[in-house]
């Protein structure tokens, strides 16, 4: 009857650790014939999950029913879902190797991405995915702020000092419904239908005077 | 029956009134006339010909509203370019009709007048879209304000078969079809505008399917279980009472579940004719965590049973008893048609209203397409407190009065009870005039375990020691910084 297993659930109420993973899924090429998923936070420490591109703040997701009641008058709303991460290196600007051009493919714009939320929770059997919860989401912008002092290597050794900007806010939302529902009816959508069906036209639609 | 793979599979025609015909034949064609006129059979509309007393001073609208659909004919065997484009929406009131059967003498006035002219030209009082097409097509245009029946009789129409077939009256036709002409053949084309017939969750995943939803971002599984709730023989009906049978519309497709027939608007968002529907049931719509449409059946099985403090709760639980959500009066109308003035002769009942002042051509008069109902208890205790709807200038006992009406325009009930439908369609009589409380509460993860549009049972949170038999969770924040979900949770009162 639940959404979550025995174990989860058991899991959760035991305290069990929650991770979560956070990626972008980006077109390859122009014709977004293929994408690619990079992981920018795992949930646990190791080699994709960089201390200076850590998730610096989880964020809130909202849900909302349109109509609870007779008498509420609602309006139907995209789930929005934003992160914060950490860019301390400009990880997250638009280049050659970030999560937007991971491959150096095809510069996407980060309105041709998703962002994707994941959630487990430690059960003995190792970590297990809460599915009804993933989520994925169109990004809408991402916005940079803050700044930070950072020191580069070029290649020749010496050091040079770069100013970059060290917070990325991610923000998307839940586009696949919505993007239905905020289309408009059009006198084009119609079907025009002959009326003589047997495809006998003079039978029915022939009239000779 | 769930809805079915076949339906899934679809994409949008699984309930969709294709052609919105059993089938069309030309079958008549009175070429002495100086107004020819065709017949055609298999017409099958949502909503038969409203059939008002003698003395009713009937009028149509000048506010159409629904899209209908328009005949046109042309000595082309394939569709005329640009047709489509061409849609002729009439948006000013043109004559009542003289169609509806096969005798010289019209039935009595219920339809606009199809006329037909070269696209090129303005036609009538009607508002036409250029057509692209070089060529002239011509059109019969039929325009109320919903897809009807167009009324032919059996009587005028025996050698043609049904109830349905019509006979459209023509100003005037393409030369290819006039004695003489050198042409001798023309083909009869029809617009269709898109409309659905089905149950309101199969009817709404129909139309977000059509509108381009793939169904894999549907709940089709929920859908089903939604569906199933109106089936007469197993499902639940909400609302239902023992006089159930009673409220179903004598309408072809309808005698097996609680059906809705419905149309769109040019220029109308798909989420605008979704929430009209969905207002005709009580089931609640949502886009669930996970991205996906889903729908919670008002009757469905409980997705958690028991909750209570130990149940994950932290920081708090707040609530309140709110009236909000209480409703005790309702006066509804339905369908949709010819506006009605009323008789001015006529002296009207105590019970009974004339509508005076209608927008939008939504409702109806007399006892016919138009009820009101009312908790006498809850108003006693509450005030009149009237269902969501729109101002209306009627006149009761004689005099004017504003009221609020409830409208839901694609029910086509016109046979049935309309009193015992209105809770029916609105609710538990009882349960919708009483105060309910709405929870906030605040769990950690355990509260994963359902989701938004869940039904609860056996909630015990709240600090008046009560433990509430049916709640339904209407809004979930996820804050996952604090890995913490806070539930509102809306109570369904007992319908006692």
């Amino acid at each position: 009857m639940g959404k979550l297993t025995a174990g989860q659930l058991a899991a959760f109420t035991s305290g069990q650790p929650v991770r979560q993973v956070w990626s972008i899924r980006a077109p390859m090429l122009a014709d977004h014939s293929a994408y690619t998923t990079t992981v920018l936070d795992d949930g646990v420490f190791s080699a994709v999950a960089d201390p200076r591109r850590r998730v610096l703040k989880a964020g809130t997701r909202r849900h909302k029913v349109w109509n609870p009641h007779p008498m509420s008058d609602g309006r139907p709303e995209a789930v929005r879902y934003a992160i914060e991460v950490a860019n301390g290196d400009g990880y997250f600007h638009l280049k050659t190797g970030s999560p937007w051009n991971p491959f150096g493919l095809y510069d996407a714009a980060p309105a041709e991405c998703f962002l994707i939320h994941q959630i487990y929770v430690q059960e003995a059997s190792g970590w297990s995915e809460i599915t009804h919860m993933r989520f994925e989401g169109l990004v809408l912008s991402v916005e940079y702020s803050g700044s930070a002092a950072m020191t580069k290597r070029d290649l020749g050794g010496v050091a040079v000092p770069q100013e970059v900007s060290n917070v990325a806010t991610i923000t998307s939302e839940q586009v696949g419904v919505m993007t239905v529902l905020r289309k408009k009816f059009d006198i084009n959508d119609a079907d025009i239908d002959r009326i003589n069906y047997d495809g006998v036209p003079n039978l029915f639609g022939y009239f000779a005077g | 029956m769930p809805l079915g793979s076949s339906f899934w599979n679809a994409a949008g025609d699984g309930c969709r009134w294709i052609h919105n015909t059993v089938a069309y034949r030309i079958g008549f064609f009175f070429s002495g006339e100086s107004k020819p006129r065709v017949g055609i059979l298999g017409w099958k509309g949502f909503q038969e010909s409203y059939s008002l007393g003698g003395d009713s001073n009937n009028a149509a609208s000048n506010e159409s509203i629904y899209d209908t659909g328009y005949f046109f004919a042309a000595n082309n065997s394939t569709i005329p370019t640009g047709a489509p484009t061409g849609v002729a929406i009439v948006s000013k009131a043109i004559q009542l009709a003289s169609v509806g059967s096969g005798g010289s003498t019209a039935p009595k006035p219920q339809w606009k007048e199809i006329k037909i002219g070269p696209s090129s030209s303005a036609i009538v009082q009607g508002e036409l879209q250029p057509n692209n097409n070089a060529t002239a097509i011509y059109r019969a245009i039929y325009q109320n304000g919903f897809l009807d029946n167009l009324g032919g009789t059996a009587t005028n129409f025996t050698s043609f078969g049904g109830q349905r077939d019509i006979l459209m009256r023509f100003g005037q036709l393409p030369p290819g079809l006039l004695a003489g002409a050198s042409e001798t053949r023309a083909w009869f084309w029809h617009y269709n505008p898109w409309a659905w017939f089905g149950t309101v969750p199969q009817v709404i995943a129909d139309i977000v399917m059509k509108a381009g939803l793939d169904v894999e971002y549907i709940n089709t599984e929920a859908f089903d279980t939604a569906h199933d709730a109106y089936d007469l023989s197993t499902g639940d009906i909400p609302f239902s009472s023992a006089a159930d049978a009673t409220r179903l519309p004598s309408w072809p497709g309808c005698a097996t579940k609680f059906e809705i027939g419905c149309s769109r608007k040019i220029g109308e968002q798909v989420i605008n004719l979704i929430l009209d529907c969905a207002f005709h049931a009580r089931d609640m719509y949502y886009v669930d965590e996970s991205g996906k449409f889903s729908v919670s059946s008002f009757t469905r099985q409980p997705s958690h049973i028991g909750l209570s403090l130990i149940d994950g709760v932290i920081n708090f639980v707040s609530w309140v008893m709110t009236t909000n959500y209480i409703f005790n009066t309702s006066i509804c109308g339905w369908g949709s048609g010819v506006r009605v003035s009323g008789d001015p002769s006529a002296e009207v009942g105590a019970g009974e209203f004339m509508v005076n002042s209608e927008p939008d051509l939504r409702s109806y008069t007399g006892s016919k397409l138009f009820a009101s109902y009312e908790n006498v208890v809850s108003v006693a205790k509450h005030g009149k407190v009237s269902l969501l709807g729109g101002d209306r200038i009627v006149t009761v006992g004689g005099k004017s009065k504003n009221i609020r009406l409830a409208h839901f325009p694609f029910l086509f009930d016109k046979h049935a009870n309309g009193v015992s439908l209105i809770p029916h369609v609105h609710g538990f009589a009882v349960s919708d005039g009483i105060a309910r409380r709405v929870i906030t509460i605040s769990q950690d993860f355990r509260a994963l375990d359902w989701g938004i549009g869940a039904k609860l049972t056996g909630v015990s949170v709240t600090d008046d020691a009560a433990t509430i038999a049916d709640c339904r969770c209407i809004e979930r924040a996820y804050d996952f910084d604090r890995l913490t979900v806070e539930s509102v949770l809306m109570e369904v009162p007992p319908n006692t």
